[in-house]
């Protein structure tokens, strides 16, 4: 077999893989996509829920198109009894060890409350919940003390909750 | 006929005994290391490996006679991405619970060397059937070494045996074995062991589970070496009996 032919044959097979992987692929999120968004959605429900508690309502989702705050997404404006407590945001990060995705709530004094995680892809994704998330949801550790054993992963939680506390700063206050 | 079906039945054993992926070939170790916190989890990530596994296996085997040598490792990554994502995007739907658990072990079945092992070694010189059994044995035996892993580490580290927490389309049930609680899950006692539900518990496991088959393993050759000894002896005892009659008769 001469060398062009042997190049173009190795070419076309590798490409033809390639292509059925990419069509494969393609149907699969066809038939996933519905379910994952209505998967995604019921857990946003969820942990709204749990960041002003069950008594608290909340406002439609408002979208952040803000360039310096790439990781948020959106926000909801979180009230108790008609009084605006907060708004709860939704933001999205990734490291070299995983994707995660949290809700958190910020008060209209412009702090941060409880931590919601609604993806958590990380390497050391229990012990980040286990060391770092839930200790500081149950007021046993500072926001600041990411020493938890899976750090980087504590890391990027604390910069997407900072980053949501800046942009309610920014915009003058929680509403 | 009857060869052929002690050969598929071998091929199938071989993979859950003699040629065990976890703890005869020790390969696979990371996930394993990091997935059988629970016996859940064990059995989650057996069956996605197991299903990738099979559908990496039996294309390969396909497609082995088309795939120019140059190319076929990366044409394997390829097939075995593929279904990685697809197998990822699945659970993700459907069992989201499952998904949040394994975290990013499900994307690293892309990496488990017992996959692209099976491939090189079994599916690209075999026909699509034996590459399936052999997938189906191996899948298999490395599912239930997960589970006889998370079964030590479960029990010694929460005390507990949990279902329904992963796979929520079953009741919530919870056994205890080193804890006594109430009807209302409130602990009397506990007697489990934290450090097992730790990687370092799993170190400790696998270390003690890989003792265990080594002591078997060794234990068996001397009763091999013991006994063609005693074979020996016995045929040297019966050689001289042989020469002594014949130097008697004559």
């Amino acid at each position: 077999m001469s060398n062009a032919k042997k190049y173009i044959l190795t070419s076309v097979t590798l490409g033809a893989i390639a292509s059925s992987s990419a069509l494969l692929i393609g149907l699969a999120n066809l038939i996933t996509k519905d379910q994952i968004k209505k998967n995604e959605a019921a857990q946003t429900r969820a942990g709204l829920a749990q960041i002003y508690g069950s008594n608290a309502t909340y406002g439609d989702a408002v979208a952040i198109n803000d360039k310096n705050y790439s990781h948020l997404i959106c926000y909801y404006p979180a009230s108790i009894d008609n009084d605006p407590v907060g708004n709860v945001f939704k933001a999205s990060g990734k490291n070299e060890y995983g994707d995660i995705t949290l809700l958190v709530g910020v008060s209209t004094n412009n702090e941060a409350g409880q931590i919601y995680l609604i993806t958590n892809t990380q390497s050391y994704a229990s012990t980040l919940v286990n060391n770092y998330v839930g200790p500081y949801n149950n007021g046993r550790v500072e926001f600041d003390d990411v020493s938890c054993g899976a750090t980087h992963g504590a890391e990027l939680v604390r910069d997407l909750v900072l980053e949501a506390v800046n942009w309610s700063i920014a915009q003058g206050g929680g509403n | 006929m009857a060869k052929e079906k002690g050969h598929t039945k071998k091929n199938f054993l071989k993979g859950i005994l003699i040629e065990n992926p976890l703890f005869v070939s020790v390969l696979g170790t990371c996930p394993a290391l990091a997935t059988t916190k629970t016996i859940e989890a064990a059995i989650g990530m057996g069956l996605l490996f197991t299903i990738v596994l099979i559908c990496s296996n039996v294309l390969v085997s396909l497609l082995r006679k088309l795939i120019p040598e140059e190319i076929k490792t990366p044409a394997y990554i390829v097939i075995i991405a593929t279904f990685v994502t697809i197998v990822k995007m699945l659970t993700n739907a459907f069992l989201p619970a499952l998904y949040s658990t394994l975290g990013v072990f499900i994307s690293l079945i892309v990496v488990n060397c017992i996959v692209l092992g099976r491939a090189e070694a079994y599916a690209s010189k075999n026909g699509v059937f034996d590459s399936f059994i052999d997938a189906c044995g191996m899948g298999l035996g490395y599912t239930l070494a997960l589970i006889s892993m998370a079964l030590f580490r479960e029990i010694l580290g929460s005390g507990m045996i949990t279902f329904g927490e992963i796979f929520t389309f079953i009741p919530l049930t919870r056994i205890p074995i080193l804890t006594y609680m109430k009807s209302d899950y409130t602990v009397v006692y506990d007697y489990s062991i934290s450090l097992f539900s730790t990687p370092v518990g799993a170190f400790i496991v696998f270390a003690f589970i890989l003792g265990v088959m080594a002591f078997i393993k060794n234990r068996k050759n001397e009763l091999k070496t013991y006994q063609e000894r005693q074979e020996k002896l016995r045929k040297a005892a019966e050689a001289k009996a042989a020469s002594m009659q014949g130097g008697n008769q004559q």
